[in-house]
């Protein structure tokens, strides 16, 4: 059956009423926001104290902290340097499904490296891990979930990064993945496999610090609301610092940090450094993680706002950050007219799975349980009718 | 049958009788060129020998993105060139075919089947395919429709007669023209146009 239209025509007049309700008070609580942190503008260690006394008391944060670096400051793009090398990752997966014939779990990670100022065609490869049984199941015998295959696929992102990047080079390096920096971001899971995921997590950070390589997350279109729930703890505890932290009691929602940010910052402009302060009871405390916000647009009437995680080590390395921010903005600026790394592009057009290579696979894979002479399995019913031809 | 010795520089996307179609990438693109001699090699060992009308160059998305840009670095535009999946077509306008040890100026009976080898063919070949019979083969070129015909026969031509007189036959080239002429003489506006290409050859 189509979509019933008829009741979606009955529903639009409601639809942008109710849109534009909610713009209105996104623009009203922007102004306010906007005040807020002219405010804290002035007083960056009110509102450093204010993030740290939410920390100590509240279970679950997620906030911005502001770094050394002027609250509103705006930072130029740095001249480029023209060597360095640029190494982007992306994954895509199969996720296991019980409505399948059979049950397996396949990660896809497109890597691409550039030696900038070599003239060189870019290296590109493409790792394939087919998870093993064990790793299939959790301990209480269920299929994992999209949240762990996403999760086992970050690390892939990262570990083929650490794997690629020339163990000598005269020219800086930086690695580059698409969203957040660090792999705990959603809801996850406990006990001995999220010890391992995390520790092999630290491990890869631990090695790419030694080796001074730049790992950064780029997160295009940013919904975060970092920067505004920062303020909302600046402004909470200005009225009473003795106050208790009320994590349900926002005042100004629907504020993001690119609505924040987004008329402050000229074409090529960062924001400040920010830190990421993200506690949460049913996630592990990951790597200590910072941010700036980058217009990559070239067009000053049209700003259009990244935000790029990187680890915090690098926050006093100011040659570092002026690397990233400049060979980011380069790269975004190759598809100058939808602003976007280009090398994180094609890592993406190199990972992707389509849904004929996962028949192709499950086919492969069961051909070969046919040589063993083991049972095929048998899609779901469900399945199995979702498959038949459509008209 | 002799052994294919050259490197093929490309493989078969889609064929008829005709004319046939295939597909090589940029860093192969560099052999074949307008008007070149090529051939593909069947399943039963005949070759159905060709002439390069047309080589095109596919673009996607990307590409278009990457072209309205305002500077590309030279990386990226050989990431592009080499690396990415866009095929160079190369189209090929039949001219015979060789069963047996023996040429044929004719159609072939089956055209060649996709993912089939395109070779390029070397002076000696094009000797021997250009000098055999009563150059019968020019009717396939002159038949062609929203080509650039004459163009398409002067790179062929030239490429030829150097050949030919490479082997010490300067016979070739003045009774190529001849032929020409005979074939064009009902279309004479035709035959103009091609005798002031060739003209412009010398």
């Amino acid at each position: 059956m189509p979509i019933n239209y008829a009741h979606i025509q009955q529903n639009l007049d409601r639809f942008a009423e109710l849109t534009q309700k909610k713009r209105d008070e996104a623009r009203q609580n922007l102004i306010v926001a906007s005040k807020i942190i002219e405010e804290a503008a002035n007083k960056q260690d009110e509102v450093c104290q204010a993030v740290d006394r939410a920390m100590a008391q509240a279970p679950n944060l997620y906030t911005a902290k502001p770094s050394h670096e002027p609250i509103l400051g705006r930072f130029p793009l740095p001249i480029c340097p023209k060597e360095y090398i640029l190494i982007a990752a992306d994954g895509s997966q199969i996720n296991p499904s019980r409505h399948r014939a059979l049950q397996f779990c396949l990660i896809n990670v497109g890597l691409i490296q550039v030696e900038h100022g070599s003239g060189k065609t870019p290296v590109q490869l493409v790792f394939t891990k087919l998870l093993d049984q064990d790793e299939l199941y959790t301990s209480d015998g269920s299929l994992i979930g999209e949240e762990e295959v996403a999760l086992h696929r970050d690390i892939l992102e990262r570990q083929y990064l650490l794997d690629s990047a020339p163990a000598e080079s005269e020219f800086p390096i930086i690695t580059l993945t698409d969203g957040p920096l660090e792999v705990f971001t959603g809801p996850t899971f406990s006990g001995e496999r999220r010890q391992i995921i995390q520790k092999q997590s630290e491990l890869i950070d631990k090695h790419m610090r030694g080796r001074g390589i730049i790992n950064a997350g780029y997160i295009d279109k940013p919904g975060a609301e970092m920067i505004n729930r920062m303020l909302d703890l600046f402004a909470h505890f200005s009225r009473d610092p003795n106050l208790p932290y009320e994590a349900k009691k926002r005042a100004h929602v629907g504020v993001s940090d690119l609505a924040l940010f987004q008329n402050r910052l000229s074409p090529g402009e960062r924001s400040a450094i920010f830190h990421i302060i993200s506690k949460s009871e049913s996630k592990p405390s990951g790597l200590d993680v910072c941010f700036f916000l980058l217009n990559v647009s070239n067009d000053p009437q049209e700003p259009w706002l990244a935000r790029v995680e990187f680890p915090a080590w690098m926050v006093e390395d100011k040659a570092k950050v002026d690397l990233l921010h400049a060979s980011l903005y380069r790269d975004a600026q190759v598809l100058d007219a939808i602003p976007y790394p280009y090398l994180l592009h094609r890592a993406h057009e190199l990972a992707l799975v389509m849904m004929a290579e996962h028949d192709e696979v499950e086919e492969m894979l069961m051909s070969r349980l046919d040589i063993e002479q083991m049972p095929r399995g048998t899609s779901s019913h469900k399945q199995s009718l979702k498959s038949l031809p459509k008209r | 049958m002799n052994e294919i010795k050259t490197i093929p520089i490309g493989k078969l996307l889609r064929a008829d009788n005709r004319q046939f179609v295939a597909g090589c990438r940029v860093k192969e693109l560099d052999t074949p060129a307008l008007g070149a001699l090529v051939k593909v090699r069947l399943q039963d060992q005949s070759e159905v020998y060709g002439l390069i009308t047309r080589i095109s160059i596919s673009d996607d998305g990307l590409v278009r993105q990457l072209a309205s840009g305002m500077s590309i670095p030279p990386e990226y535009a050989a990431d592009n060139r080499h690396n990415r999946n866009l095929p160079v077509e190369i189209e090929v306008l039949t001219l015979g075919f060789a069963q047996d040890g023996k040429l044929y100026h004719q159609l072939p009976p089956r055209p060649p089947l996709s993912l089939d080898a395109l070779y390029l063919c070397d002076d000696a070949e094009l000797v021997r395919f250009t000098g055999h019979g009563k150059y019968a083969y020019l009717r396939h070129i002159l038949r062609l429709q929203d080509m650039p015909v004459e163009e398409i026969l002067v790179s062929h031509l030239a490429k030829a007669r150097q050949a030919h007189e490479a082997a010490g036959n300067h016979d070739w080239y003045p009774q190529a023209c001849e032929q020409l002429v005979i074939l064009l003489r009902e279309d004479y506006p035709r035959l103009t146009t091609v005798l002031d290409a060739l003209s412009a050859m010398e």
